[in-house]
């Protein structure tokens, strides 16, 4: 999967590259806004991330032109001044997602996996992890064969974590991903739920009990382990 | 408190009033002191007239009454007790003394004055006279030979005059309070006009419309000075708010690239440190950078919404399901309270559901954080004819009525939310009302005990038609 970055700030494009790498994305960088129009009318990328405060060219320039030029690759825009207002633009000139800064780096990871699911019409909508089957188009989830019953959250929470398998997400992370922002009962809304996608897996596998697919990393969150 | 002033149109018919009023009675004054002037001269010629024919054809004897009750008809006086007659002479009559006379009377002492009198080239002179408690008017007709006197009491004309006055200010008097309501009306309307215009013109600025400025073209020269100046203040505002808020929009978006750069790289060095006691911090100064960028996102937010350019994306929204996922939470919780939820149907409303999500997130977040153990939660949610209306009701430890007064302020907490337990920026409240006006709906506190607190969140069915 190749990506294009058009970002200008060196630092932010680093570890951007760095974590979509891990996901096993290909990213090509770029810190100004004509040259990043002309890479990206020139094809061969599966997605874009456009930042919107570029030298040269604005993103929301970079995207009008682009599908005024018949260039419909999926763009994901990077917004920081005016979030709302970007994101109704950006929306309206034709791009297919936007995550505002700051973000996540396995946000935007799951953002663009999300994006690319969607516009391959669901074909890879099936993720398993071990012995655990997830089914996006269902909304299902089967460990050998049984079908577990999962509440909407539980759902997201644990395709977040499958997502992101063998990788550590903060209970904070976890909270914005699933429940948004600015939701914050307890501190411990996110282990109750955990506990109880837990206990369903256990119920019908009785061996994951001891070794349950959603490990705790003491101090730091939840990690869903990896299939060896 | 001080009492109001009473109304400008009222002051400007009592002063009014009181000017008129002087005015009138100036004019009767003056207008009824020429008068009597002019009836006592009047007088004076008939006195001489009538003393000339008691001088020239005096009564006989025996006739003296009906001489006088005719003197007294032409005088137009009573001829009892208003009418003095008296004459001596040659005319063959000898002595006439008629009426009240006074037993001393020193004529010579009196003020007296000639009148041109018709009739034979005889002097007549007039003067007043007081005698016990009246006031006479004597003409005197005298020569070598005989002597005549006639007196009319005064009291007469003056009460022929007070008459007049009466009758003239029973006509006058209600014309004038006539005019005097009209003219003030008129000018205070006048006066007020302009005023008025200006305070609806005042009246149409608020917070979103600083940018407005009233029209002065068509003003009088003192009201386009106080317009002018109007004009000045608002510039001023404008100005400061407009800094205000791009201060805090920049000072916000000035932290969104540090910390996107903290979050990233926090992040990536996470799994690096696995195993190592370093994975812990890492992990808390994630959550710090969490926070801070959630209270940076909030303030650009609030300064746009300020500054009345809250974008909003609509779709079409069930609230009641989004309302239905959050209470499913708070049930998962396993709260040490009771819960109770009563969700209508058709909830569907057109609104940005990012953003009412975030409002639901905080206003039911905040619910389920400050009701104490034992307590109650209650959520009720119905469609109206506009829109959709949600009461959230939960208890509280103590919310004071202080407290209450600044529950929408930014970055406030109360006492029982200040504690770091409580993970709120005091932003939110004041983000989520900021949500539901751009909406066109509200965010409300009602009234109830201290020790339970009712949110009430209205959101109309449509958006205002997009201009």
């Amino acid at each position: 999967m190749k990506v294009l970055l058009v970002e200008d700030e060196a630092r932010i494009a680093d570890f951007v590259c760095a974590g979509l790498a891990g996901h096993g994305f290909t990213v090509e960088t770029c810190s100004e806004g004509n040259a990043g129009f002309e890479r990206a009318a020139a094809g061969g990328f599966d997605v874009i991330l456009l930042d919107i405060m570029l030298p040269g060219r604005d993103g929301l320039s970079i995207l009008a032109g682009l599908r005024a030029a018949g260039v419909g690759t999926p763009v994901i825009l990077l917004t920081a001044r005016n979030e709302l207002g970007d994101r109704v633009e950006g929306l309206n000139l034709g791009a297919d997602d936007y995550i505002a800064k700051p973000f996540y780096v396995e946000e935007l990871a799951a953002r663009i996996q999300a994006l690319l699911r969607r516009l391959s019409g669901d074909r890879n909508s099936r993720l398993q992890v071990g012995n655990l089957v997830l089914d996006r188009l269902d909304r299902q989830v089967t460990c050998m064969g049984h079908t577990i019953e999962l509440t909407t959250r539980e759902f997201n929470l644990l395709e977040y974590l499958m997502r992101s398998a063998g990788r550590v997400l903060t209970r904070k992370q976890i909270l914005e991903h699933v429940w948004g922002y600015d939701f914050d009962p307890s501190t411990n809304l996110v282990d109750v739920c955990i506990q109880r996608i837990r206990r369903k897996i256990a119920f019908i596998d009785p061996a994951g009990d001891a070794a349950t697919p959603i490990e705790s990393v003491r101090g730091v969150g939840y990690r869903f382990r990896q299939a060896p | 408190m001080n009492k109001p002033a009473p109304s400008f149109r009222l002051r400007m018919f009592l002063v009014t009033a009181l000017i008129v009023s002087t005015v009138l009675v100036c004019v009767a004054v003056v207008a009824g002191s020429t008068f009597y002037a002019y009836e006592v001269r009047r007088l004076d010629s008939r006195l001489c007239a009538e003393a000339w024919r008691l001088v020239s054809r005096p009564p006989p004897p025996g006739d003296e009454a009906r001489f006088a009750a005719d003197v007294a008809g032409k005088l137009r006086v009573r001829p009892t007790d208003q009418l003095l007659l008296s004459s001596e002479g040659d005319g063959g009559g000898g002595v006439l003394k008629y009426g009240p006379w006074p037993g001393v009377l020193a004529l010579d002492q009196l003020d007296w004055s000639d009148v041109q009198a018709s009739g034979p080239p005889r002097t007549c002179s007039v003067a007043p006279l007081v005698t016990a408690g009246t006031e006479w008017r004597v003409a005197r007709i005298a020569d070598a030979a005989s002597r005549g006197l006639v007196a009319a009491d005064l009291a007469s004309i003056r009460g022929e005059l007070w008459d007049a006055l009466k009758r003239i200010a029973a006509i006058a008097a209600p014309i004038a309070l006539l005019l005097t309501g009209l003219g003030a009306w008129l000018l205070s309307w006048l006066a007020l006009r302009p005023v008025n215009r200006l305070r609806d013109a005042m009246k149409s600025v608020d917070e979103r419309a600083l940018d407005q400025r009233l029209p002065t073209e068509r003003e009088a020269r003192e009201f386009r000075e106080l317009i002018a100046s109007y004009n000045g203040m608002l510039e001023r505002l404008e100005a400061a708010f407009n800094q205000a808020s791009r201060f805090s929009a920049d000072a916000a978006h000035e932290l969104k690239t540090p910390l996107t750069i903290l979050r990233g790289q926090i992040e990536q060095a996470i799994p690096l440190a696995e195993a190592s006691g370093l994975q812990v911090s890492l992990a808390e100064m994630l959550d710090e950078v969490g926070r801070l960028a959630s209270i940076s996102r909030k303030l650009l937010l609030l300064s746009q919404a300020d500054a009345g350019r809250l974008a909003l994306l609509r779709t079409r929204v069930d609230l009641g399901a989004m309302l239905n996922e959050r209470v499913a939470d708070a049930q998962m919780l396993g709260l040490d309270a009771t819960f109770a939820a009563d969700i209508g149907d058709g909830l569907l409303i057109e609104a940005d559901e990012q953003l009412v999500g975030q409002v639901l997130n905080n206003v039911l977040g905040n619910a389920i954080r400050y009701t104490p153990a034992g307590g109650r939660i209650s959520v009720k949610a119905r469609a109206t004819p506009t829109g959709v209306e949600v009461v959230l009701r939960n208890s509280v430890r103590h919310v004071s009525q202080v407290d209450r007064a600044r529950f929408f302020e930014r970055f406030y907490r109360g006492d029982a939310a200040r504690s770091r337990e409580a993970d709120g920026h005091g932003l939110g409240l004041s983000l989520s009302r900021v949500i539901a006006h751009a909406h066109g709906g509200d965010l409300v506190l009602m009234p109830s005990a201290d020790t339970e607190v009712e949110l009430r969140l209205t959101l109309p069915k449509h958006g205002p038609p997009t201009p």
